[in-house]
């Protein structure tokens, strides 16, 4: 089932730059906006949040159609 | 939620700093000596081959050691717009906002909404399906 990343960013008047990362489950997170903090400069913060310590989830639901004859 | 990350941009690569510049409505050359115009100084200073230039004695030069451009101006003939700071701060926004805009586009992302907010900080959000 396709999952949507959102990364939300403030760029502040004096070009600091807050980064929050939803909908990315474990490392995958930080290795997702390792890139964009690298060209930007030097992390001087960051907060883990509850997500990050979860894996992936696994989706044991499935949509089943049944065909009569 | 994922993670909060703070960032304190400096400034690394030229085409987002060109960009940035440009977006403020600055005309800019590249590989520019700069003129000391300011009689006091003239004498006292080497000749400063600026790699951006916005004018005559105002630029941008790579540092070396901090890997980062520094600006290079004289505080006694400054005429821009803005006070130093006020500037570098403009010119430092704008390069966040065009380091994530082409940086998320390599990655996939597309923007969902940007805002200038009331205190002049800039909302951008980008999302990707996966």
């Amino acid at each position: 089932m396709p999952r949507k990343e959102t990364i939300k960013f403030t760029i502040r008047q004096d070009g600091t730059v807050d980064e929050t990362v939803e909908g990315v489950y474990g490392d995958a997170c930080l290795n997702l906006t390792e890139k964009i903090e690298e060209k930007l400069g030097v992390v001087s913060y960051r907060e883990p949040t509850a997500e990050q310590f979860q894996v992936v989830p696994i989706d044991l639901e499935q949509n089943v159609t049944f065909h009569q004859d | 939620m994922s993670h909060f990350t703070k960032i304190k941009t400096s400034l690394r690569n030229k085409v987002e700093l060109l960009e940035a510049l440009q977006l403020l409505q600055y005309d800019v050359e590249v590989d520019k000596n700069l003129e000391i115009t300011n009689p006091s100084h003239a004498h006292d200073h080497e000749l400063v081959r600026a790699d951006i230039a916005l004018k005559n004695d105002i630029g941008f030069r790579w540092n070396e050691e901090e890997e980062c451009y520094d600006l290079y101006a004289d505080h006694q003939t400054w005429d821009l717009d803005v006070p130093v700071k006020r500037f570098v701060e403009k010119v430092t926004q704008q390069y966040s906002r065009m380091t994530i805009h082409n940086t998320v586009k390599e990655m996939g992302f597309a923007v969902e909404d940007e805002w200038e907010m009331d205190d002049n900080s800039i909302e951008l959000t980008v999302t990707r399906w996966v």
